[in-house]
């Protein structure tokens, strides 16, 4: 019963935490005993098509987890957008969000309080919100879409499961949503330098990037450049997982590099114009607070990325010798078959 | 439109109603697989994507209790009423009896 399998682990990934093992079980009993009413009627095993017939009518993976959901939520104009399966993580995404936008807007209020009525910075924020409601509503629309029409969880995996020898590869899936965020949310980064007006705002007249920040910047699109390049080959060699490593730990490497030289350097957010008086005098105890912010988050990210930097060695390392391929295959979920195993409730 | 419209208000109005006979036919114990087909040879067909989160919903309501035991082989989930559930599903009958009589007099008299 290979196809259940599939279905059911695509179908415990999406269920409430603990409840999944109960409910794919009693799941797995239901349609097991369908299977075998049918296979009694026909006098033979089933096909795999028949198989997946029955799994169809059950519905993809997305539909059978949300009927097991607790909360019923979703979102729906007319018809159902989002469904009880992925709102709670759409909700969670709009809060953050909504929480960074508050959070950015703030600081900024507090920089410019005297230079932008507290009427324009709430509208500003407002209209910052409502845009990213309607990017982050549209994509999980479409998730919840691709979800429902296509089971995904199950029959693409079914059909493209990887053996041992074909978990030594990349998931082009993995390629494009890399390529994605490089080449949909990050390319605005490497052009602050030259309009710094997108941060600072009016702003621009008192503040400056510092040469800690100019440092960071500057190594933006290189990085950039490297990840599309590196996404780019993988989309097209997935097998190539050496490749992909080595070009992971390069990029590691050179942002270890780029964020101990930013923290040598040090001063991201400098006055424009240091003796121009009363107003620049104001915001110089504000300067330094930000950059003392930006010294704590950058030595954070300095340390993540040291630890990520050792991970990365350490598998080049472990696939260069041990000729273990990492590859990026099924989850441990999926790679764990599956064997329901009696409990009393 | 007006499918639409039935739709909605068919599975509205049969929503109580397979709760009630769920109930009632669990006053004998079965499992989903067999607590199905035994609504089904009463004509009342009920898809599993419903049945099961629905035991599961009134398992936490406190109105059935299950237990894992095998049987052919397999574990299976067995679910009967509670005392709680058997008290319920009195008082549900006895409004269901009350709102069949009263629709009954509605239609003779319409």
């Amino acid at each position: 019963m290979k196809l259940l399998d599939r279905y059911l682990q695509a179908v415990r990934g999406l269920l409430p935490k603990g409840q999944q093992d109960d409910i794919i079980q009693e799941l797995s009993d239901a349609i097991l005993s369908r299977m075998e009413d049918q296979e009694a009627e026909l006098g033979r095993p089933l096909t795999e098509a028949e198989q997946e017939t029955i799994l169809n009518r059950y519905g993809s993976p997305m539909q059978v987890a949300g009927r097991y959901q607790t909360a019923q939520h979703s979102v729906a104009f007319g018809r159902q957008l989002i469904g009880p399966v992925l709102f709670p993580l759409y909700i969670k995404i709009l809060l953050l969000n909504l929480a960074i936008t508050i959070v950015v807007s703030g600081v900024a209020a507090v920089a410019f309080a005297s230079h932008q009525p507290m009427l324009q910075t709430a509208m500003a924020m407002l209209s910052h919100f409502v845009f990213q409601f309607a990017i982050i509503t549209g994509i999980f629309t479409l998730a919840q879409r691709s979800g429902d029409r296509f089971p995904w969880g199950w029959k693409s995996t079914a059909a493209s499961r990887p053996t041992a020898k074909d978990e030594r590869r990349i998931p082009r899936s993995q390629s494009i949503a890399e390529l994605i965020v490089l080449v949909v949310f990050l390319p605005w980064l490497p052009t602050l330098p030259f309009y710094p007006r997108t941060i600072f705002g009016d702003g621009i007249a008192l503040l400056r990037f510092g040469p800690g920040a100019q440092i960071l910047l500057n190594a933006v699109f290189p990085l950039i450049l490297l990840g599309v390049i590196r996404s780019c080959i993988l989309l097209v060699r997935p097998r190539w997982v050496r490749f992909y490593w080595v070009m992971r730990l390069a990029a590691t490497s050179a942002s270890l590099v780029v964020l101990g030289l930013s923290l040598r350097t040090g001063e991201w957010i400098v006055l424009a114009n240091p003796g121009g008086g009363d107003p620049a005098h104001k915001l110089a105890w504000l300067a330094e607070k930000l950059n003392r912010g930006a010294g704590f988050g950058l030595m954070a990210m300095l340390v993540g990325c040291a630890i990520v930097w050792a991970v990365e060695l350490r598998r080049l390392v472990r696939l260069q010798f041990s000729g273990e391929e990492p590859g990026e295959g099924p989850s441990q979920d999926l790679a764990e078959p599956l064997h329901p195993q009696g409990r009393q409730a | 439109m007006d499918t639409d419209l039935f739709e909605h208000l068919r599975l509205e109005l049969r929503r109580g109603c397979l709760i009630l006979a769920v109930l009632v036919q669990l006053r004998a114990e079965h499992y989903g697989y067999t607590l199905r087909k035994a609504l089904a040879d009463q004509g009342l067909e009920i898809d599993e994507g419903t049945l099961y989160p629905l035991l599961r919903r009134l398992e936490s309501q406190g109105l059935l209790v299950s237990e894992w035991r095998e049987e052919n082989k397999r574990n299976k989930r067995f679910y009967r009423l509670s005392p709680d559930g058997e008290r319920i599903l009195e008082q549900l009958l006895d409004e269901w009896q009350r709102i069949n009589t009263s629709l009954n007099r509605i239609l003779q008299e319409a």
